[in-house]
């Protein structure tokens, strides 16, 4: 069957028919579904393996049009409006677990497996790899590891980049190439495991990754306390930060994000610990941080096991998931020690219109600033103005802040992703050595690139 | 300029008793920790990064290639320097610049040794986790530089995961920040792309590290085997069982004799191999995990598992471990070691394969190794004296590498491939895998003049000294 998309621009998919066959490439219909803010693909394929891929890289390559990687199109928000039409590459047929290896903690997926697919195929051994992102029911591992998404546990857990041991790529000019291994330690060669990993698919396109596991815990239990104050909830959280029984996550939220994570928990702020552990520490772990919060909190409630995986769900889908993501969100990246400032942006309207909800990661550093209602509806040109003075407060806070969602208005306006940090030139040149067509999402990333 | 020139106008910059370039007193900065050797023209000592950074300018507008020199710990050949080359070394960068007791980090210069640091802030109720087991002497640059590993690397990462940010400077002199003050950062990950750069890349001036709070409670167990064999069971055994432990080492019956020679850890003389054990957390968990790892080291036939009474029974086995490499020098005057990874569950395997190359070559190997990640350390104990033996070892090395790679694994695991194993890439790595990150390096250094010729083939075969593990063994443990 002849893909309906040949009306739109004939010979571009014919050409992709060519490449990859017919059954390869996305119907006209379904093109709005690949959309990246503005931008509506030309076309869009969904390939089955590598060799596709190369295939259409290397065309694109020849041809200098832009290839857009599509994931589970969890966070297609993330990054700045691309620059040029192009195709749009989907991934997720490739969802293969390829190898996985209980007994030497490894497993190798392909890019298009989903993170609940990857948690679930390595749960019945009792392992994980902590890594986690908004949605993980479509988010894949390879949009994932490419936005460098992390979730309410980074603070024990850290970043994606940390359990990536082995990644193979497709380079811009179709080469197929790959970095590590499947052993968890590993220095032969330059580290392009972290380079790739949240580079926002401008470098090569990722097709499959290896990870190392952890055993995962026996039990969870998230524990929610509320408190009369942002101040009080911020104390009470640091405290805990502070004890040999921290936890693997640990959140103080103000406003709307209190409300839908833990709307029967009174108090103008919340403090959220998320504790995983084998049963005997467990026991240790709750008792211990209820002791300590109930005698400054209002309320303390102890959710487990199914309760306690909602509400870690719903801390992690709060930057984009549910019916209804926030319609501007903000990930400010700064030192733990400067919890104060960002629990203070709770008390910041932007411009005449609505302060924004604070989830702040007091084990991490940062947090987000999220706004569900007006903000998306005010002047952009004072929104872009607003969130540019967010970014520049967190930079000279040491960090940064990446403007994960906003209107393609305000987004037109401003770089996403903040200052240019100092190693730009360095950037530069990268996406020059590896990219030389610019055709990998061009313009989304930092910078332009 | 004129060589002459250069290194007047160098002399300027850091103070005439900072260059130095009399034969004799390069001798030391000929060597590193490997076998190869060769005297730089001149060694700089600068005092800061401005200075770094104008030392690094002159150099490139004379065309001369800079190497980074830590404590020359090195195995991998990493601070080999070419006779024309300029090293430069941090003697005097190396004040620890602060310590945040809130965050967790401490801002350190690279000059700072790995130990001192971590002393300096257990004071403060932290450690620096990566504890390479050269750290009484190797330094912060020389540990970024390989992305250096060590026993506890099991539960908390290589040197990578306790970066955050650094300041370094390029090829040319300019001064750029990798990284930032937070964990995370817009843009390239450009901080973990250096790590492990083998200072190719830039020369570290400044570095952001993480730090841990201290655990609550440490338990080490020494498991005793009567073979290796069952030894390398009982790894595979503790991790299948769904236990990290923060540490898991495995020390080998020449390597034991070796260590008793000088020191008594308290490992006995008739094992076949022990395993060093070490498991941190809260207490109710470590109570936990130890029946499990105990009940695991019998199930696989260990012949006594004993556990440390306090912590000066905890420090004298972890001195044994330590000082396994400077102890072979008890053994005989030379070695060299490789250190190639396999996948966990065939250490076995491998470790079969280390002792029929030991027969089949007739070089005595001992196995002192980090274990728990599959991360080998097959040393080969010799006299260099002996005509060909070198030769023999290097072959013997080659083979085990090639096995490494055939298992699944990889050449190095926290050494570094350097001089020493480039013309092995293609063992683990294509054309396109070594082009890609020949790209990396383009990017950070597009005239290739910081420590050029390592890690990547280039046909220059180079003939290697023996290195003198006496040597080895008085001057770093
Ligand atoms: C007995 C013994 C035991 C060892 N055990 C371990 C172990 O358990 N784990 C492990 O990982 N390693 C181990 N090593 C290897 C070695 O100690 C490490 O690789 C260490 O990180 C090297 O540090 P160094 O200061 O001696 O660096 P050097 O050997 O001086 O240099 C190493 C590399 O770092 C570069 N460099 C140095 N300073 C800088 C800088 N400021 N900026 C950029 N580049 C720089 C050099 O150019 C060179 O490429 C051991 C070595 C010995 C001798």
């Amino acid at each position: 069957m002849p893909a309906r998309g040949m009306t739109r621009s004939g010979s571009l998919v014919s050409q992709l028919v060519d490449l990859v066959g017919t059954e390869a490439v996305v119907r006209a219909a379904d093109l709005p579904d690949y959309a990246i803010g503005p931008l509506l693909p030309v076309a869009a394929v969904k390939l089955t393996n590598p060799d596709e891929v190369a295939a259409v890289m290397a065309w694109a390559h020849r041809t200098g049009i832009a290839v857009y990687p599509s994931g589970g199109r969890t966070l297609t928000q993330l990054g700045n409006t691309p620059t040029r039409p192009g195709i749009a590459l989907d991934l997720t047929g490739m969802n293969r677990i390829v190898d996985f290896q209980p007994a030497d903690l490894t497993v190798i997926v392909e890019a298009g497996v989903t993170i609940e697919q990857l948690d679930s195929a390595v749960a019945q051994d009792g392992k994980h790899v902590p890594i986690a992102a908004p949605l993980g029911d479509r988010a894949t591992v390879g949009g994932t590891l490419a936005t460098g998404i992390s979730g309410p546990m980074r603070s024990a857990y850290g970043l994606p980049r940390d359990w990536l041991i082995g990644i193979s790529v497709v380079g811009a000019d179709g080469t197929q190439s790959k970095a590590g291994g499947k052993v968890v330690k590993n220095v032969t060669g330059y580290d392009l495991n972290r380079l790739y990993t949240g580079s926002l698919g401008t470098l090569a396109i990722i097709t499959e990754a290896t990870f190392k596991l952890a055993p995962a815990p026996t039990e969870w239990a998230v524990i929610v306390a509320g408190f009369d104050s942002i101040d009080a909830a911020a104390g009470a959280a640091q405290n805990l930060q502070g004890q040999h029984y921290a936890p693997l996550g640990l959140h103080v939220l103000t406003g709307e994000a209190a409300m839908r994570i833990a709307p029967s928990v009174a108090g103008s702020a919340l403090s959220v610990a998320i504790l995983g552990g084998r049963p005997t520490s467990m026991k240790r772990r709750v008792e211990d941080t209820v002791g300590l919060w109930a005698q400054v909190g209002n309320t303390v409630h102890v959710a487990r096991n199914d309760e306690a995986n909602g509400l870690i769900n719903a801390l992690t889908d709060l930057p984009a998931g549910g019916d209804s993501p926030p319609r501007v969100c903000v990930r400010i990246n700064t030192q733990p020690s400067a919890l104060q400032q960002v629990l203070a942006f709770s008390r910041v309207a932007l411009g005449s219109a609505e302060p924004p909800s604070v989830a702040a990661d007091v084990g991490f550093g940062g947090g987000r600033l999220l706004w569900w209602g007006e903000l998306a509806d005010a002047d952009p040109a004072l929104v872009a103005i607003g969130l540019q003075g967010i970014q520049s407060e967190a930079t000279s806070l040491g960090g940064g802040a990446i403007i994960e969602r906003c209107p393609d208005a305000v987004k037109a306006l401003i770089d996403v992703w903040g200052e240019q940090p100092s190693g730009m030139e360095i950037m530069r040149r990268l996406k020059q050595q590896f990219d030389s067509q610019n055709i990998l999402n061009p313009g989304r990333f930092i910078g332009g690139l | 300029m004129t060589d002459h020139d250069l290194l007047a106008s160098i002399r300027a910059v850091v103070g005439d008793e900072y260059v130095i370039a009399h034969r004799e007193d390069l001798l030391v900065y000929e060597y590193d920790g490997s076998v190869d050797r060769s005297m730089p023209r001149a060694v700089v000592l600068p005092a800061d990064t401005q200075q770094v950074s104008r030392v690094m300018a002159l150099a490139y507008d004379a065309g001369v290639t800079v190497v980074g020199r830590g404590s020359g710990t090195g195995l991998s050949g990493g601070a080999i320097t070419p006779p024309e080359g300029l090293q430069i070394a941090f003697p005097r960068m190396d004040r620890i610049l602060e310590v945040d007791t809130v965050n967790r980090t401490a801002l350190v210069e690279p000059g700072v040794i790995n130990l001192d640091l971590d002393n300096h802030v257990r004071g403060f109720g932290m450690r620096y986790a990566p504890d390479p087991s050269s750290q009484r002497a190797c330094s912060l640059g020389g540990n970024i530089a390989e992305n250096a590993g060590g026993p506890h690397c099991l539960a908390y990462g290589a040197t990578t995961n306790h970066v955050i940010g650094m300041e370094v400077v390029l090829e040319d002199g300019e001064i750029v920040h990798l990284g930032s003050m937070a964990r995370e950062a817009a843009g390239y990950d450009l901080r973990g792309a250096f790590v492990g750069s083998e200072g190719t890349f830039g020369i570290a001036t400044k570095i952001l590290v993480r730090l841990l709070p201290l655990p609550e409670t440490v338990r080490t167990f020494l498991g005793i085997f009567p073979d290796i064999d069952s030894a390398c069971t009982a790894v595979s055994a503790v991790i299948g069982h769904g236990i990290v432990p923060a540490a898991l080492e495995m020390i080998d019956a020449l390597s034991i004799k070796a260590v008793q020679n000088v020191t008594d850890a308290g490992y006995p003389n008739d094992a076949g191999a022990v395993l060093l054990i070490e498991l941190e957390g809260l207490n109710e968990e470590v109570d936990e995990v130890s029946g499990e790892v105990e009940a695991a080291l019998w199930d696989t036939g260990a012949a006594d598992v004993r556990v440390a009474e306090d912590d000066a029974e905890r420090e004298r086995l972890w001195v044994g471990r330590k000082t396994a490499f400077g102890a072979f020098g008890t053994i005989a005057p030379n070695y060299y070691l490789v250190d190639g990874v396999v996948p966990r569950t065939r250490l076995t395997q491998m470790l079969r394969k280390v002792s029929e190359v030991s027969e089949r070559y007739g070089i005595t190997i001992a196995n002192v190794f980090h274990a728990g990640d599959g991360n080998l350390h097959p040393c080969m104990l010799f006299d260099a004296r002996e005509p060909g033996v070198m030769e023999g070892a290097m072959a013997a090395a080659a083979e085990l590498m090639e096995e490494c790679a055939l298992l699944g694994g990889t050449l190095s695991g926290e050494h570094g491939i350097g001089l020493e194993k480039k013309e092995f890439m293609p063992l683990v790595y294509t054309d396109a895998d070594m082009e890609a990150m020949q790209r990396v390096r383009e990017a950070f250094a597009p005239e290739n003049r910081l420590n050029p010729g390592k890690i990547f083939p280039d046909g220059s075969y180079w003939r290697p000294s023996a290195h003198p593990a006496a040597y080895t063994a008085g001057m770093y443990v």
